[in-house]
């Protein structure tokens, strides 16, 4: 088992090597002067020339991305063009937001995708499979945007019932202290009581939870279906109904253990999805997190900014398929 | 008055792309209670569609039971719900031992974990007294070293191993109607003989019924009373097991006799060689069969008693009288 998570884990070093690369090179063939947008919109070429030297864009790219490479290696991701504060920084300000959304969407993923896909499985062409069919294949198909836009339509404008955009209300914002304690907001204010906060946010993020989570429960749903007609197919299903155990015992202890590998494949999978399908909705709901940061970084093409992102997503990915794997590694055939 | 286990005119199904294919008709088909009986044809006869047909555990909507009654003690179980089925007779009244050691136990939980579900379901044992049941079971299986057996996956155990263990969770159930699919279609011929002493000696303990399914002729000599020779579904010679191999009537019985080669001398026969086309109404083993007249081809022949118990379903046989 240690053996198999250094391997995967070694692994996931290559990956973000080769992330880290593609970047790099990526961003230095946009045709923008970063020097440029350094010392602002009028800035003398002498300054220019100097801020190139400053940054270092003077010297070879190779040299340059050594020296990226050993700042990376340290957390160090550099300053943004726009703010001229560490990446890092403001990556830890704006995730907190995105978590809480992918968090969400995780969650409806898990405990609405699975049994869902467990009974449409269980009720194979029966009306409650068709209806879940309907569902999944729809949802996967409907693009994130196009969902956010008829939501805040239909209820913000013609319903009323929750706010158009923003984490919290403008009058909560002003008139209340916002507890700050890890950065997320509905942990905090639920930790310190703040029960006015609390429903704000929870009212807050109902529209864009449910624009994110869509997609993965829909997925999981329609993978958690097939990989279970499979499994319901087999003689030691059969054999077990044979035996007198219950439907609840065969359906989810002895079909769904043995579909975990696939479902917590695409569990990590929609994760790592969800995680991009962010940068669209947070965009839309005014949503204050790595979304908004990255749509707002690339208009300005803050190329720092950009790269930063990006390791950060392909960082998550590289954990959340490691974490996948260990899952299926507890599958005893696996581990022997 | 039925007999203790009966069927009648039984008739399934099954949906195909074609429309619905006839997998099973059978006549009659009797058990007495505490007798073990011989079920032999090749594989795709219908033999496991007759034990999941039996269960209440055919796939749905897939297959369809067409007509027909599956009487047990008096009651007749195709007119049971499916929770009828569960909550009456699948594992209380009636089990099953499946044909591949290798794919009836579920990958993921350990024996004992797998016993145990069992032993709670049927014997509403927990804990303790669960664990000591099973210890017992595995025992009762000669399956030595229990202790260490219910922690194993069943990836670590052998065939031979993994059999016992299915048939300790098919008798944890207390069920007093067996169904053995081939239970030792997959074994070594060693383990084999091994397995069938056993399930014979626990057979004679417990006091079960037995439909016991087989592909080998020769098992079916030595395990059980009365045999029953299936051919496409449908049952074409029944009776007492010596006289239907020892006095094989129904051609197709006597080819199967006939392929199992004796000595070094005699040329090995193949049973199956397709002589002529299918016969669409007529009998199913009319394409295969060397004896066929005209009549075979025009209608389906029915069992009819030959020689007392002796049954056979073939218009030539049934004329030749001994």
């Amino acid at each position: 088992m240690k053996k198999f998570i250094l391997r995967r884990l070694l692994l996931g070093v290559i990956v973000m090597l080769g992330v880290a690369f593609i970047t790099f090179f990526l961003t230095r063939v946009i045709p923008s002067d970063p020097a440029a947008k350094w010392v602002g919109p009028r800035a003398t070429p002498e300054q220019i020339a100097k801020a190139t030297i400053d940054l270092g864009l003077d010297q070879p790219l190779y040299v340059q991305f050594f020296k990226y490479m050993g700042d990376l290696l340290q957390g160090n991701l550099g300053a943004s063009l726009r703010t001229r504060r560490p990446i890092m920084l403001e990556l830890q300000e704006n995730l907190p937001a995105t978590i809480e959304l992918v968090f969400i969407s995780t969650i409806a993923a898990v405990f609405l995708g699975i049994p869902l896909g467990v009974i449409s499985a269980r009720r194979k062409d029966q009306w409650v499979d068709h209806l879940s069919r309907l569902f999944s294949v729809g949802v996967v198909s409907l693009p994130t945007f196009w969902v956010g836009l008829i939501l805040q339509l239909l209820f913000f404008r013609t319903l009323h019932l929750f706010p158009m955009g923003g984490q919290l209300s403008t009058e909560i914002k002003l008139t209340m202290e916002i507890p700050k304690i890890t950065g997320f907001l509905m942990f905090d204010s639920l930790v310190t009581g703040n029960f006015r906060i609390f429903t704000d946010a929870l009212w807050h993020i109902v529209l864009p939870g449910i624009t994110i989570g869509l997609y993965p429960v829909g997925l999981v749903a329609r993978m958690t279906r097939s990989a279970l007609l499979e499994i319901l197919n087999e003689d030691y299903i059969t054999a077990a109904r044979s035996y007198g155990l219950s439907e609840r015992i065969v359906l989810w202890s002895y079909a769904l253990k043995n579909s975990i590998g696939s479902t917590s494949t695409v569990v990590a999978l929609s994760i790592g999805y969800t995680l991009v399908n962010t940068f669209l909705t947070e965009s839309i709901f005014s949503w204050p997190g790595i979304g908004s940061y990255i749509a707002s970084a690339v208009i300005g093409l803050d190329y720092p900014a950009i790269m930063g992102v990006t390791i950060f997503s392909a960082f998550s990915y590289v954990i959340l398929n490691l974490v996948a794997d260990v899952i299926i590694a507890m599958d005893p055939r696996v581990r022997a | 008055m039925t007999e203790y286990f009966e069927i009648k005119n039984l008739a399934v199904g099954f949906h195909t792309f074609e429309g619905v294919r006839d997998v099973l008709r059978i006549e009659s088909l009797r058990i007495k209670r505490g007798e073990t009986y011989g079920l032999v044809g090749e594989s795709g006869a219908g033999k496991t569609v007759l034990a999941l047909t039996i269960l209440g555990l055919l796939p749905k909507p897939a297959a369809i039971v067409h007509s027909g009654e599956i009487w047990l003690d008096g009651q007749d179980l195709l007119k049971k719900t499916d929770r009828q089925m569960y909550t009456q007779y699948r594992g209380k009244r009636i089990t099953m031992i499946f044909q591949d050691p290798m794919s009836t136990l579920n990958p993921v939980f350990t024996v004992g974990q797998q016993l145990a579900r069992v032993i709670e379901a049927q014997q509403h044992l927990k804990g303790q007294a669960n664990t000591q049941k099973a210890l017992e079971m595995l025992e009762i299986v000669k399956l030595p070293d229990a202790g260490r057996m219910l922690e194993k996956y069943p990836h670590e155990l052998s065939g031979g191993q993994r059999q016992r263990i299915i048939i300790a969770i098919a008798l944890t159930c207390g069920a007093e109607f067996l169904i053995a699919d081939e239970p030792t279609r997959n074994l070594d011929v060693t383990i084999q003989a091994g397995i069938l002493k056993l399930m014979d000696e626990l057979q004679q303990e417990f006091k079960m019924s037995m439909l016991f399914i087989a592909n080998n002729v020769g098992l079916v000599n030595v395990v059980c009373k009365n045999a029953g020779i299936l051919y496409r579904g449908k049952l074409v010679e029944d009776g007492p097991s010596e006289k239907v191999i020892r006095r094989a009537r129904h051609p197709y019985t006597q080819t199967l006799i006939s392929a199992i080669p004796r000595d070094k001398s005699e040329a090995l026969k193949f049973a199956n060689t397709v002589i002529k086309p299918d016969a669409e109404h007529g009998c199913p083993y009319y394409a295969r069969c060397t004896l066929a007249e005209d009549a075979c081809a025009a209608s389906e022949p029915m069992l009819e008693a030959v020689d007392g118990a002796q049954k056979v379903a073939c218009f030539v046989a049934a004329r030749r009288q001994p």
